[in-house]
């Protein structure tokens, strides 16, 4: 009898320890999903009345089914899924959750976008070393639902056209690294517009460098991949391409609490980088600056205008960089 | 590709000496902390040197060395002679045939997803540039800090390499190439 009195009372208390029944919870149905896969859900509503409680619903992995809370009217709405075989999708529910618990919402996956890579050999032994970073590269992009597939086109740079692409990396006298001769690789035919152009050079002290912030102008669809680079080199200049910026903006996870040095964007370190948080998958889809953004968006693979959300902004409309759905 | 046979660690102490002795007694100054001998390098300099050594993207973390200015060169040196720690060599090993193993389970999911190489190429050559990439930051480091220890590390440094008759622990002509470049720089 005593035991009777308590469960009632736990669940009159609505306390943690008695979740709200199915019915007081909002759902979210995904639909789409390919090869059945779980996808994760990222969904950004008031979660409780008053002026701060609009914020991000503790991030969800689905079978196509998630359930979060009484979500509430108001704030700016928005609802991101992440797959391995999809486009991230980024929707605002329709129509909006209301005050009343039992909302129902439902959202449909599109294709994965594939993303045209054009992979320059300039140094005739990285050939190997490229073909194997690009199927790490896909792997990683995949496994952490980056939403697409990078589509690679291997090709060989003769000798004599050689010399342009590798000087577009230098050392400067104080030890910097910087892009060069962008314009004339951009003019060459070593380089495919709206696309990914990916040199490998030899250089030894270089490990990978994204040429998008290269005063004054430039460009994220440029890449060098050095000789001293390791396997994840390209998964993390790639990064880079598609809006995660580096050290000064915070791109660089080094150090940052809720990152480990197994993240693709850690600059240092001898571990294996192999992760994406879903923070950075969500700006990697939608990134905007004055930089070009992701070239997701720039190169018209995925619709803009985009969102202006830096590494270390958090926002209504950007998730904290760190977030991450629990391991499964 | 590095090994750490008993006859290899032998060989990097015989490059120490040289190059300790090359750079006498100057040294010794440096590693009590640029001229100031009994002040101990900082914790944040230990760290700096770290970072940069295994930097794989270098934006901002040279100068975050090289404002300690000579007294991190004795840790350079150590790091170019020496290379990256055993147990830092241990884990690029291990992390590559970890890797190894996913990849060829992708190559036979996604066939379009091959791997060109063979494990024991893709593990030696992660580990190879690993070892490469921390001796040419700590020439470039030296390079840029300068100074008549410095120098006379990274022309040690050439010296070595350059004779075929002496097996050092800086293996590749390419190596070598950069540190020569690295030199001509700060001429």
């Amino acid at each position: 009898m005593r035991a009777v009195a308590m469960l009632v009372a736990l669940l009159l208390s609505g306390t943690a320890a008695f979740p709200p029944f199915a019915m007081e919870q909002d759902r979210l149905k995904v639909e789409g999903i390919d090869g059945g896969d779980s996808v994760v859900v990222m969904v950004n509503a008031r979660l409780s009345p008053g002026t701060q409680g609009c914020g991000l619903d503790p991030i969800a992995r689905s079978n196509g089914e998630s359930s979060h809370g009484n979500l509430l009217a108001g704030c700016k709405p928005w609802i991101a899924v992440l797959s391995k075989g999809n486009a991230m999708l980024l929707t605002t529910p329709e129509p909006k959750w209301t005050n009343a618990p039992g909302d129902q919402r439902s959202v449909t996956l599109e294709p994965i976008i594939d993303v045209p890579v054009m992979v320059w050999i300039v140094d005739p032994r990285a050939a190997d070393k490229a073909v194997d970073d690009m199927a790490n590269a896909r792997l990683i992009f995949e496994e952490n639902r980056v939403g697409i597939d990078l589509k690679p086109v291997f090709k060989n740079v003769p000798a004599e056209s050689a010399d342009v692409l590798t000087d577009g990396i230098v050392i400067t006298g104080d030890g910097e690294f910087k892009c060069r001769n962008l314009r004339q690789i951009q003019q060459s035919e070593f380089y495919v517009e709206s696309a990914l152009n990916v040199y490998y050079v030899r250089k030894r002290a270089i490990t990978g460098r994204n040429c998008a912030i290269t005063p004054p102008k430039g460009d994220g669809n440029i890449s060098f991949i050095g000789s001293a680079a390791n396997r994840a080199t390209l998964a993390h200049e790639l990064g880079h391409a598609f809006g995660l910026r580096p050290v000064d903006d915070g791109g660089h996870t080094d150090g940052l609490p809720g990152f480990t040095s197994g993240n693709v964007m850690t600059g240092n370190g001898s571990e294996a980088r192999d992760r994406f948080t879903a923070g950075q998958v969500f700006r990697m889809n939608t990134h905007k600056d004055r930089w070009g953004g992701t070239m997701l968006i720039r190169n018209r693979q995925r619709s803009g205008p985009g969102i202006e959300c830096p590494p270390q902004r958090t926002s209504e409309q950007c998730p904290p960089l760190e977030a991450d759905p629990p391991l499964p | 590709m590095i090994r750490y046979s008993k006859s290899t660690l032998l060989r990097a102490v015989v490059a120490l000496i040289a190059i300790t002795s090359a750079v006498g007694p100057m040294s010794v100054l440096a590693a009590n902390g640029g001229g100031q001998p009994g002040q101990a390098l900082p914790a944040n300099a230990s760290q700096a040197v770290t970072q940069w050594l295994e930097s794989n993207c270098e934006e901002g973390k040279l100068k975050a060395v090289t404002r300690f200015g000579k007294a991190v060169v004795p840790d350079l040196i150590a790091a170019l002679v020496e290379g990256p720690p055993p147990s830092s060599l241990e884990l690029v090993r291990k992390g590559a045939n970890a890797s190894y193993d996913r990849l060829v389970d992708q190559a036979q999911r996604k066939p379009d997803r091959r791997v060109a190489s063979s494990r024991q190429v893709y593990v030696d050559r992660d580990v190879d540039n690993f070892d490469a990439q921390y001796r040419v930051r700590a020439a470039q480091a030296l390079a840029v800090i300068g100074g008549t220890e410095a120098r006379k590390a990274l022309e040690a440094a050439t010296r070595q390499t350059k004779r075929d008759d002496v097996q050092t622990t800086i293996k590749r002509d390419d190596v070598q190439t950069t540190i020569e470049e690295l030199l001509k720089l700060k001429r």
